[in-house]
This record gives C-alpha cells, structure tokens and sequence, in this order.
C-alpha cells in the first residue's frame, strides 16, 4: 500500500469521526430542543402551574431562547454539518481536506454551544462578552459567538478546501448550495454579532432585521435544498428533472432572499423604501421556492416507487412540499395588505414552525437517514421507528400547525378587529394553544423515537452495503435490496 | 377608541422618492441580469453545469453584501436624528426614586439591560404602530405616542420585539408609574390579573427587580419630569392630601395593586379610573345604573363581579383581605379624587 494511499484511509477514518461529532450531538439537540418547546408551551395553557420554573432559575422567556438556540444551532446546522461532510467529498471525488480540523471544529462548536446555554441560564446583564443580546436568532453571548465563528470558519475552509482541489471535473449545483451556504453564514453571523452592537438606535434594529430571516435564508436554506439536491438523484439513481430550473432557482435565491428580513418590522419608524424593498422581495422568493420544489418533484417521476420504498425519498418529498408550503405562506403574510392583521400573532411563529419543524427538519432527517449506513457501515434496524417519526411529521405536524395557526388567527381577530387588549383575548386563545401542546408533544417524541433508532442502529444494524435499503425491512436486511439504484452510485451531471 | 391611523411619512428621510439613485440601479441591474440569463439560456440551449469557487463567490457575495448595504446605509443615518424630550435618554448610573411614593430606587438602564438578559422582547414590543390606534394593540396610547426614530437613539440595542405575547410596553411607565407595583407584579402576574399568562420572574435578584421596575416606570415618562419626583401619572396627589385616612387609601391604592388596573388621572385602563368618579351615575353590565357611593364601592370591593361596570372586562378579583379599616381608607380616598364637576 503506498504512502498516499494510507494517507488516504486514515483521512477517511478521521472524516467518519468528525461526521460522528457532528451527527450525535445534533440528535441531542433534536430531543432537547423540541421538548423544551413543548414544555414552554404549557405557559400559554396553565400559567399558575409553570411557575416552579422561576424557582430553578429558568422561565419562559429564558427557555424560549434555549429552544430556538437548540433546534437552530444544536439540530439543524449540526445535522447539516454532518451530512455536508459526507456530501462535499463524495461530489468532489476526493477525501475532504484535513478532516481533522473537522472533528476540531465540532469540539469547538460544542463549547460554543454549552457556554451559549449556560449563559442563557446565568441571565448576566450588560456585559460585553457574557450577556444574552437580543437579537432574534443571535442571542447567544458574544463569547459563545467567538467559539460558534471560529469553529464555521474552520469548517468553511476545509470544504471550499475539497472543491478547490476536486478530482471531479463539474462542480454539481449541490456544490453551489453547499459552499455558498457558509460563506453566507460566515457573513450573517459575523454582522449580526460583531458589527451590529456597534450601532445604537433604531439603526440597530433594522440590522437586527436584515439578520433575523437570513438566518434562515443564508444558512438553512441552502444547507436544506443543496442536501435535496444531492440525495434525490443518488436514490433515484435518475438525473435531476431540469438543470435550467436549478440554475434560476440558484441565483433567484440569492437574489431575493437577502433583503427581505425588514418585514419583521414594518410600521417601524424605518424607511418606507427600504420596507416596500423587503415586502417584495418576500413575494419575488416565491419563484426560486416553487422552482426548486418543481425540479425536486419532478425528479421522481420515474422513479415514483421510491416513495414507497425509500424512507430518504420520502422524508426529502415531505420537506419539499413543506418548503413549498412555507414559501407560498411566507409571500402571503409579508405583502402589505395581511401583515399588518397578523403582525406579532402566532401565526408568523406558526410559519416559522412551518419552516424549521417541518420543512428543513425532514430534509435534514431525510440526509441523515441517508449518509448513516454509508458513514458508520450499518443499516438502521428499525424500520417501524422510522416509519413512526416519518408518519408523525406528514400527519401530526398539519395538527400541530393548525393549531398554532388558529391561535395566532384569534389573536389579530379579536385584538385588530374587536378591539380587546391582549389580556382579554388571551382566554378566546386557550384551547388552541391547549391543543397546540398536546399535538406538540406528540411531535417532539416521534422525535425522540428517529434519535433513538439511529443511536440503536449504531450496534445492533446489519452491515450495510451500497445498494441495499437504508432503513431494514422488518424482516431482516438481506430481503429488501435496493434495485434501483446504479451499482456506480453516479451521479448524473 | 382614539383617532385613526396617523402618516408616519411626515419625516422626510421616510418616504419613498428618498431611496438612493444606487438603490434604484442596483436593482434594475438585478433584475436585468436575471431576466437576460433566463432568455439567453432559452434561446442558446446552453446550461452551465459548472462554475468555479471563485466566480461563484464573487456573485453570491456581491448579492448579499449589496443588500446588506442597502440597510447599513439607512440605519446609519437613522442614528443621527437628533434627540428630543420624547427621547429616552436615560445613562448608565442614572437613579430613578420611585415616582409611586415609596422608598425604591433603581436605575433605569441596567433596568433596560436586565429586560435584555431576560429576553423579555420575546414576547413584548416597544414601539406603537399607526395602525394600532383604534385596536386593542394601543392601550392608553394616542397618534402622538406612535413610535420615531429618535426615541430610541440611547439604547444601544433597542428590544423592540417581533412578538405580542403580552401587550406592547412602550407607555407603561405612563400607566402604571408605581415602582411596589411593577415589582409585585413581576414576582406574581397572577395576583392582579387572573387570567395572565405571563411567567414569575421571581428568580430574579432583588437588585434585577428594582432596576427592571424602574426601566418599566422610565418607559412613556419624561426623564425631567421623574427626576424631579413626580410624574403625570399616579401617586402624584398622595403628597398634597394630609388626612391620615386618604393618605392610608393611597398607600392601600400601591400596595395592593388597585394601581394596576385603575388610573387616578382619568385615563382609562383595564378599569374605570377613579378620578372624578363619587358620586356619578355609572352604567351596568346588563342593563340599569347606579351611583357611586361607599355602599356600591364597597360592595364592587369586596364582590366585584356583582356589578360590573358597563365596557370593562369582569377581570377584577376580590379584595376580601381587606379590613373594615382599610377599604373605608380606600373609598375616603377615591372620594379625594373628586366627583366629576
């Protein structure tokens, strides 16, 4: 065996462990977080009984900051992470460049992490590195921010690292969404958090706006739809519909998505050209939505029983028309004749939820189902789990939503139109919002039960090899192979 | 309830026709640019399949440094409005004695710091939009209170909230100018307001909690004006009264919450204001009327869903801790407060 070709397994058996540090504590984050929401909700439900919270130091509004910091920072970008680490190599036909810094960068990341979390906990207030800021999204503390910056700019370096030095001759659009995902991200969270504290007044609140959707839209997105785009014609094992959508969905993206974060605010003493801008871009971005929910779609027609024997398909469809659903709602709530009726009801977190619960959450489910045999060798034992946690994302999640929905709903009929203040309306709100937690609850343990068949999997799977099914059939792993997919595992450029 | 939704585009730099030339040719040349690579991948048949890191950088970089330039330029600008008496201008070290009359102190921007550190903008706004006068959204607030620029030019980072899980706060300190009661009410929202959802902030520090309390008291009253001890708003008239009786309603009116709920200036809040109250005809709930005496104040004491008055909620719970003494202090008092000639 020659030098580099030792070099090689060894950078491979490092990629695996950095994967590994990415991938379990995101599943942590899938358990916690979510349950926390759940827990925080039942402030809205039964107040008198929440309040042994206060008495160990945590109440709502301190758990609703760990909740989005977990589900956003902990679950989802992990997970990305994760599966992008896997991904990036596989396009550019190379191991990934010094994979080491990757496993550095998670250990990094975690310590971000756990001081963001106890800092939350310590509620320190006005100080310059230890405070929670207040900025949506960003309001870990400035030294928990240090931590979380360095360790993306380690791995943004390593992956345009991979590319830059690719064997594979195209760089396919997943590559695009990839890479252009964390140079974004790189920017957002260095202006929100470096850049923003410097300047005071109303200023600073329209920075918190430009913020507030990009992180979403620089960091989320990307990360989700590029994951789709690579996993999709793998499974297929069908090129991808239409490379023309792909590339005007690409560029439309960033086109429209950067600038429409003011809508957070409108009727803030801003500018009205700088709102009407962020009003119509918010409505433009429904044209790279529903041009890459077309292209994903239409990817599977000719592999359509794949729906029904491909979990990762299925979750991937799941977040494409969770996506495609957020992105129509998203235009419709900005324009100018509708926010200013649901402005600050539930019904914009109804559409966050729409957004990160279910749209990203299953795509990232969907990628993780997908690299874990290919990353640890084994195949996920439990097809029933699985089956479960799928199921409760297509059909419980719409309960969930429609109950959040009708909350927020109540909320703009009774405080715009009937003109009661929010202490008389809260009482119209209530069995929305006790509905709200039990469908809730239901979400967040089929969450548990998708964490706890991967973390079964790691022991107790068959070994796994490619062109068998990811997910095991319930009668055993060697009755259900995989015949579709192209024994090459090409992807068609 | 109050007037109609008022033009926030009386200040020039706000309107429309002031966007930038750059903002406009930026975007025409998006769009061109847009338009003109849909058309010519149409027409030549061409996709690219590829594209280096590099180009791909530089084009994903212009478009999203350009528009977060597009908003740096204004909120610069925004920050050189220049500051008014509406202006919270509170400093750091700035003491704040309770304007409500009893011995509190606290300083108002480590107030507004631990409002911060609590994330309480997770659920409360500090801004008054035009289109919340006339809906339940602007409690005690009039045109004139509709947020500005300058307002907020001292808070380095102004929690203005996306989210109204409770009521917006930018008056409240106008409504409520009572430190005991601030504080009382964050360590128990419930003992006041039955129905309210808000969670007890009673791990805070009692040094968090005075500050909190006098952040909430800054907020819709002039600085000069606290300063000098007093406020428009309650307790103001406790000081010029000297019978024992009223002055020991007055301290009852603070200490057990009476404060949250009903004004002594003439403002409406969640019930009707005391001012010039005795002795009026009042309207009830379900048809019928009656006067405002000690009889009927006693009674709406000690039973106050008996009666309730016509347009308000039937929220007020009952005070029957109360001794004999102290709600006969509390109606002297109310009777202080005039008879609505």
């Amino acid at each position: 065996m020659s030098e580099a070709a030792i070099q090689e397994r060894l950078d491979h058996q490092a990629t695996h462990r950095a994967i590994a540090w990415w991938l379990w504590p995101s599943l942590v984050g899938l358990i916690v977080g979510p349950t926390i929401g759940a827990l925080q909700s039942l402030q809205f439900v039964y107040p008198a009984g929440m309040e042994w919270l206060a008495k160990i130091g945590l109440s709502y509004s301190n758990l609703r900051v760990m909740h989005t910091s977990i589900v956003v920072y902990g679950w989802l970008v992990m997970a990305f992470v994760a599966a992008v680490l896997y991904v990036v190599p596989q396009l550019a036909k190379r191991p990934l460049f010094n994979p080491y810094v990757a496993l550095w960068a998670a250990w990094v990341y975690l310590v971000g992490m756990a001081l963001n979390l106890v800092l939350i906990a310590a509620r320190i207030p006005g100080h310059p590195l230890f405070s929670v800021q207040i900025y949506e999204y960003a309001e870990a503390p400035v030294i928990s921010d240090i931590f979380v910056a360095v360790s993306l700019i380690m791995v943004t370096w390593i992956l345009t690292q991979t590319v830059v030095r690719r064997r594979a001759e195209l760089v396919y659009i997943s590559l695009w969404y990839l890479l252009a995902a964390f140079w974004g991200t790189l920017f957002a969270f260095s202006v929100i958090n470096f850049l923003t504290p410097m300047i005071p007044g109303v200023g600073n609140v329209y920075l918190q706006g430009w913020w507030i959707h990009n992180a979403v839209g620089l960091i989320i997105t990307p990360l989700g739809v590029g994951l789709a785009y690579y996993v999709i014609p793998k499974v297929t094992g069908k090129p991808i519909f239409s490379h023309r959508l792909g590339m005007l969905g690409f560029w439309t993206l960033y086109a429209f998505y950067p600038g429409i974060g003011l809508h957070h605010f409108l009727q803030m003493p801003s500018p009205v050209w700088l709102n009407q801008f962020a009003v119509v871009s918010s409505v433009l971005l429904v044209i790279p939505v529903i041009l890459v929910v077309y292209n994903h779609l239409a990817s599977i027609k000719k592999a359509a029983h794949r729906l029904i024997d491909s979990y990762v398909i299925r979750f991937m469809m799941l977040g494409a028309v969770y996506y495609l659903l957020t992105g129509l709602q998203g235009a419709f709530q900005a324009n100018n004749l509708v926010n200013p009726y649901i402005h600050f009801t539930e019904w914009v977190q109804a559409h966050a939820h729409l957004a990160l619960a279910a749209g990203f959450t299953s795509y990232a489910m969907g990628g993780l189902i997908y690299i874990f045999p290919r990353v640890f060798g084994r195949q996920i034992a439990s097809r029933r789990l699985i089956a479960l946690s799928f199921w409760s994302m297509a059909a419980v999640f719409p309960i969930f939503f429609a109950f959040f929905t009708l909350s927020g709903l109540t909320a703009a009929a009774t405080i715009n139109v009937l003109g009661m203040t929010v202490y008389e309306a809260t009482p119209a709100q209530h069995l929305s919002r006790l509905f709200r937690t039990l469908s809730g609850s239901v979400l967040a343990v089929s969450w548990w039960t998708y964490a706890w068949a991967l973390w079964r999997a790691r022991t107790t799977g068959a070994t796994f090899a490619e062109g068998m099914s990811e997910v095991a059939s319930e009668r055993g792993s060697e009755e259900s192979p995989d015949r579709s997919v192209s024994k090459e595992g090409t992807i068609h450029v | 309830m109050s007037d109609s939704a008022v033009s926030i585009t009386t200040e020039k730099w706000l309107s429309l026709g002031e966007a930038p030339l750059i903002f406009w040719l930026v975007v025409g040349a998006v769009l061109v640019a847009l338009v003109s690579f849909a058309v010519w991948t149409y027409f030549s048949g061409k996709v690219p399949r590829s594209i280096t890191p590099g180009t791909l950088g530089s084009l994903v970089g212009l478009l999203i440094v350009w528009t977060f330039f597009l908003y740096l330029v204004p909120a610069m600008s925004a920050t050189q409005v220049a500051p008014t008496d509406r202006t919270w201008s509170w400093q750091p070290g700035d003491v704040l004695q309770d304007p409500g009359g009893s011995a509190l102190e606290g300083e108002p921007y480590r107030g507004y710091q631990v409002y911060v550190a609590n994330s309480c903008a997770a659920c409360h706004t500090l801004y008054v939009r035009p289109q919340d006068l006339g809906t339940g959204w602007s409690e005690g607030t009039g045109s004139a209170d509709v947020a500005r620029a300058e307002d907020y030019l001292f808070m380095p980072e102004p929690p203005l909230g996306t989210q109204r899980n409770g009521p917006d706060l930018s008056f409240i300190g106008r409504r409520i100018a009572d430190m005991t009661y601030q504080i009382d009410h964050l360590v128990d929202p419930r003992k006041y307001k039955p129905d309210s959802i808000m969670p007890s902030y009673s791990h805070l520090s009692e040094r968090d909690r005075r500050d909190l309390a006098a952040f909430l008291v800054t907020l819709g009253n002039s600085k000069d004006q606290l300063l000098q001890g007093g406020t428009a708003g309650a307790g103001a008239l406790d000081t010029v009264d000297l019978d024992p009786q009223v002055r020991l309603g007055a301290e009852l009116y603070r200490s057990q919450g009476c404060v949250g709920c009903h004004s002594i200036d003439g403002r409406v809040n969640v019930g009707p204001t005391w001012k010039g109250t005795w002795g009026t005809e009042r309207e009830i709930e379900g048809g019928g009327s009656v006067i405002v005496d000690a009889e009927y104040l006693r009674e709406s004491i000690l039973k106050p869903n008996a009666k309730i008055a016509k347009g308000y909620p039937a929220a007020m719970p009952p005070f029957d801790r109360l001794s004999d003494e102290e709600i006969d202090a509390l109606i002297a008092y109310i009777e202080s407060l005039g008879d609505g000639e």
